[in-house]
């Protein structure tokens, strides 16, 4: 048949690109927002230094000199060490606690925020695909969560638990932000449950795990990637939080929380210490901000 | 046409372009188009070939992205290019009004249908609320809604979907405009419904005097409503004429396919058979030299067709410029010599019975959970979604389910694919009772025997996964193929069945047309070793050139592997086309079943009747007789005591139908009428479609 032809030839001139190539296409994409790219930038900023942070010739971030207390920007040391940004109350190198304090927030925030998606995300699906019974359940319960103030929610938990630890955080920020992921995910696959593609599934007799988890979940990826890259902002904040209130990662390792928390004791000595990690806090949340935006802003232009 | 006539709209070598990422998208490619006063001309084309586009750009509603790049529109001698924002806002609505397609996403939902109403008059005119009130409550008088003060007080999601398009329609008249655009109107309607609407829009005209451009994809809606017709394709106007001329003397190869390709329900399919029109539009950016639809056309010629910019030539008489069509070869081609080969169907030997439905029921419970419901007592509601239903299906036969929104024909396929289980009734295939086996408990093999072709083609293919893992998953699944290997070259071969190229399985849903994916839709149901495919609206989706290819196909493989085929559609011209037997079905039950040529010719079943003249039918030698039914669907969980169909029934004797269920009554073996009129009444009536005889000439 000719209309076989036709097609053939319209084969020929569009050739399959390899999977990666696509991929790399679309994340190149975001090279068409403006604030987009300055998210990338910032947030590429906190990544690769919190990668290469033990290759760096930084001091060691929890060594103490004390000879150098509370030092400002750029002071030499009395051994001849020259601290850029100067040394906090116990005479630590501000700048090797704070990109060393960058990895283990990035690290954690990431952690607890995938832990929250996935705990959030399996509820959201379960609900939003059998409704029923589950839905009536598991939103009573979401509600209930999210009708706790955020703050009694972290003390709660990590007390309950027994203090201070990362896997605490990591039941603590599920707790606070499980539920709304939930809410996000359960709307997502109420729209898209009664597709004909899911129809098709139903009617050769797939299993429901392998709906939700086969046929649906890669449906709704796009807003989820965008929303994902929030919380981990927010996830963020609240580790910091949490390391302020000192029931975050426990010290003596670095985070910036904590470093805001230890300068705050010392009045205007401890302006210059607390800057920085207020600082990287406010840059690396915006950052992952206006990259969401910025994807956002890409995936709904054609 | 005299030239002192002051034509309402005129559009003068009207280029329209998009802006993308990609580049710019020439939408509309040097357009022309006159409306005269008091006309209604048509502009119908395929999806994508710019006919919407043109409508937004004479309301100068372009987006962000688009923009007229040359020539001009012309409103009553204005330059409607030229104009700012606030001498656009005093035309629009008032001068110029429009009437989407979407009713439900035209009104607003928050508002009172009469504020939305009155607010028209009052900004435009800025007369007094109880004048805008008392014209707005006339005008809904005039477009037949009944209670028009009470229609006022509601909200939009109180109508249905035909008073909200009545409502719309009302709305854009309030300002008397001078020239009213309607933009497929009625494509989101049932056919009976749109029947209503078109009877509306065909008076309009002659009573407010008000030119219509009325754009839709559907030549006989075209026929019934305008004076002249513009056939446009990829982004260019290809014909135009008085619809007399287009419709029995067209001159263009595209306009001639688009007329092939639609079945006639007057039509015989063995000796007509339907002409697809081969390949698809092209891309804008991907259009050919010269003339567009070269690539799909018998006549191309070298040298002839792929010259640049070809004009509207004339092929009317002479000194008259009434009907122009862009051909380079239209003095060449002779009409009358040439007749494509089109698909031809032998007819099939039906044989043992695959289906059968005894009595089936199908009620959903209601509870209603409200405090004064428990104070009541009670308060549990059954829908009656299927009820009584009983057919029998045999191995190759083509059973078309014929019946409007809400008739229960979801439910029954719901049902018959083990998603819902029967209340009550029995369903057995090959032999097997499966009325309360839901699909979990089925075994693969069984699955396998019924499948499903759906009607929407973008949401029947999964569009994260490639459409050869799609058609393997089918394979696996049913136990079809068990290696790897095998399973490939069996997708390979899957998709050659449907007149695919193999190399469409590394494929993404998206980089697929309507088409292809249907195609792929009809290969996933024929996967397994499949004796029943139920196939739900598979084309009303699709474009007309390509409905019928999709069409052929599914009929050609049905015969081919000797399936049972349940047809379910509300188009009664392919029902024709495709069906052995029909049901007709109205508010959960069967009130009409035959072979198709009993269902198609007297006596018919009042509500058949009512249907077969709503079928908008594209043939200017076709008299119908007209019937339009008054009011509304009734719900199903409240269906009218008595014949479901004493509602709305043109023909409702009296009380008797009121009261009693009516019996069935045997017209011959097959053909069953559920109706209280008597035989003599049900004999004695006429046939809805008549062609005039052999008026039609090939000129």
């Amino acid at each position: 048949m000719s209309d076989q032809q036709t097609e053939k030839n319209a084969q020929s001139n569009e050739p399959q690109a390899s999977r990666l190539l696509v991929l790399w296409r679309k994340i190149a994409l975001i090279r068409e927002s403006r604030v987009g790219m300055l998210g990338t930038f910032l947030v590429a900023f906190w990544l690769v230094l919190s990668v290469i942070v033990p290759a760096l010739p930084l001091f060691d971030p929890l060594q103490q000199y004390p000879c150098c207390i509370s030092l400002p920007i750029a002071s030499h040391g009395e051994d001849g060490g020259f601290f850029v940004l100067g040394t906090d109350d116990r005479g630590r190198d501000i700048l090797a606690r704070l990109v060393w304090g960058g990895r283990l927030v990035l690290f954690w925030a990431t952690l607890s925020m995938l832990v929250a998606y996935v705990v959030g995300g399996a509820m959201g699906l379960v609900a939003g695909y059998l409704r029923g019974w589950w839905d009536v359940g598991l939103s009573f319960l979401a509600n209930v969560l999210l009708s706790f103030p955020v703050m009694v929610m972290y003390l709660l938990v990590i007390t309950y638990l027994g203090g201070a630890s990362g896997v605490n955080v990591i039941f603590a920020v599920t707790f606070a932000t499980a539920p709304a992921i939930f809410r996000i995910v359960r709307g997502l696959i109420l729209d898209i449950r009664a597709r004909d593609y899911v129809f098709a599934a139903q009617v050769r007799g797939e299993h429901p795990l392998r709906i939700m988890l086969v046929e649906l979940l890669p449906n709704v990826r796009g807003p989820l990637i965008v929303d994902m890259c929030l919380r981990l902002g927010y996830t963020t904040i609240t580790i910091a939080l949490l390391g302020y209130l000192g029931i975050g990662l426990p010290p003596p390792a670095p985070n910036w929380g904590t470093m805001i928390a230890d300068a705050q004791q010392f009045g205007h000595l401890g302006v210059n210490a607390m800057l920085w990690p207020a600082l990287a806090i406010s840059t690396l949340v915006l950052g992952l901000n206006l990259f969401a935006d910025g994807l956002r802003e890409v995936s709904l232009r054609d | 046409m005299l030239d002192s006539q002051q034509p309402v709209l005129e559009c003068k070598n009207l280029c329209i372009s998009y802006y993308t990422r990609t580049g710019e998208v020439e939408a509309v490619v040097d357009f022309n188009l006159k409306v005269l006063s008091g006309e209604a001309v048509g502009l119908v084309g395929e999806s994508g070939c710019g006919k919407s586009t043109v409508a937004l750009a004479i309301m100068q509603y372009m987006g962000r992205n688009g923009a007229i790049v040359s020539g001009e529109i012309n409103f009553m001698g204005q330059n409607l290019c030229g104009l700012n924002e606030a001498e656009l806002r005093r035309i629009r609505g008032k001068d110029i009004a429009m009437v989407y397609q979407e009713p439900m996403a035209s009104l607003n939902p928050s508002m009172k249908v009469g504020k939305q109403l009155v607010e028209v008059p009052i900004r435009h005119e800025g007369i007094s609320y109880q004048e805008a009130f008392q014209r707005s409550a006339n005008l809904l008088s005039e477009v037949n809604l009944p209670d028009p003060e009470s229609m006022m007080s509601r909200f939009p999601h109180q109508l249905s979907g035909g008073q909200q398009q009545r409502v719309l329609i009302a709305m854009a008249l309030l300002s008397r405009p001078k020239l009213l655009l309607l933009d497929e109107p009625t494509t989101a309607l049932d056919v009976t419904v749109e029947a209503g609407i078109v009877d509306l829009i065909r008076g309009i005209s002659k009573k407010y005097g008000t030119s219509l451009l009325y754009i839709s994809h559907n030549l006989g809606l075209i026929l019934e409503t305008c004076n002249r017709i513009t056939v446009m394709y990829s982004g260019q106007a290809v014909e135009h004429g008085s619809i007399k001329q287009v419709f029995d003397q067209m001159r263009h190869p595209y306009t001639r396919g688009l007329f092939a390709s639609i079945p006639l329900p007057g039509a015989d399919r063995y000796e007509h058979p339907l002409v697809p029109i081969r390949g698809q539009l092209p891309l804008p950016q991907e259009r050919p030299k010269g003339c567009y639809f070269s690539p799909r056309c018998d006549f191309f010629q070298k040298g002839t067709c792929d010259k640049k910019g070809l004009p509207m030539e004339n092929v009317g008489e002479v000194g008259h410029d009434d009907h122009v069509v862009r051909c380079a070869r239209h003095s060449e081609i002779d009409w009358q010599k040439y007749k494509p080969e089109g698909i031809k169907q032998i007819p099939c030997e039906k044989g043992e019975e695959i289906l059968v439905v005894e009595d089936m029921k199908k009620y959903y419970e209601v509870k209603d959970r409200s405090l004064s419901a428990l104070l009541r007592g009670g308060g549990t509601k059954s829908i009656k979604a299927n009820d009584g239903i009983s057919f029998v299906a045999h191995e190759a036969e083509t059973l078309a389910i014929v019946g409007e929104t809400g008739c229960g024909k979801s439910t029954l396929a719901k049902v018959l694919m083990g998603l819902e289980c029967a209340s009550s009734g029995a369903i057995r295939i090959r032999g097997k009772d499966i009325a309360s086996l839901p699909v979990q408990k089925r075994n693969p093999q069984m699955i396998g025997m019924m499948q499903i072709v759906f009607q929407n083609p973008f949401e029947t293919l999964n569009p994260s996964y490639s459409v050869g893992s799609q058609v393997a998953r089918v394979l696996y699944k049913f136990g079809v193929t068990k290696k790897r290997a095998e399973t490939q070259s069996k997708t390979k071969e899957m998709l050659d069945m449907v007149k695919l190229p193999t190399a469409f399985t590394s494929r993404k849903p998206r980089q697929l047309s309507g088409g292809q994916k249907q195609r792929i839709g009809i290969a996933r149901a024929f996967a397994g070793n499949t004796s029943v495919i139920i196939a739900d609206e598979p084309v009303s989706a699709l474009d007309v050139s390509v409905q019928a290819s999709v069409t052929s196909l599914l009929s050609e493989l049905q015969r081919k592997k000797r399936t049972t085929l349940l047809f379910i559609s509300h188009d009664l011209s392919l029902v024709r086309y495709l069906a052995d037997r029909v049901l007709v079905m109205y508010l959960g039950k069967i009130v009409e079943s035959g072979t198709t040529e009993e269902i198609f010719s007297p006596p018919y079943h009042p509500y058949t009747e009512a249907l077969l003249s709503a079928v908008p039918i594209a043939d200017t030698s076709v008299k119908k007789k007209r019937i339009v039914l008054k009011g509304e669907l009734p719900s199903p969980s409240a269906p009218p005591p008595g014949c479901p169909f004493q509602t709305r029934c043109q023909r409702k004797i009296g009380a008797i139908c009121e009261q009693e269920v009516p019996p069935i009554r045997e017209m011959s073996a097959q053909h069953k009428i559920a109706c209280h009129l008597s035989l003599e009444e049900l004999r004695s009536m006429e046939p809805v479609i008549e062609f005039a005889k052999k008026a039609k000439k090939v000129a």
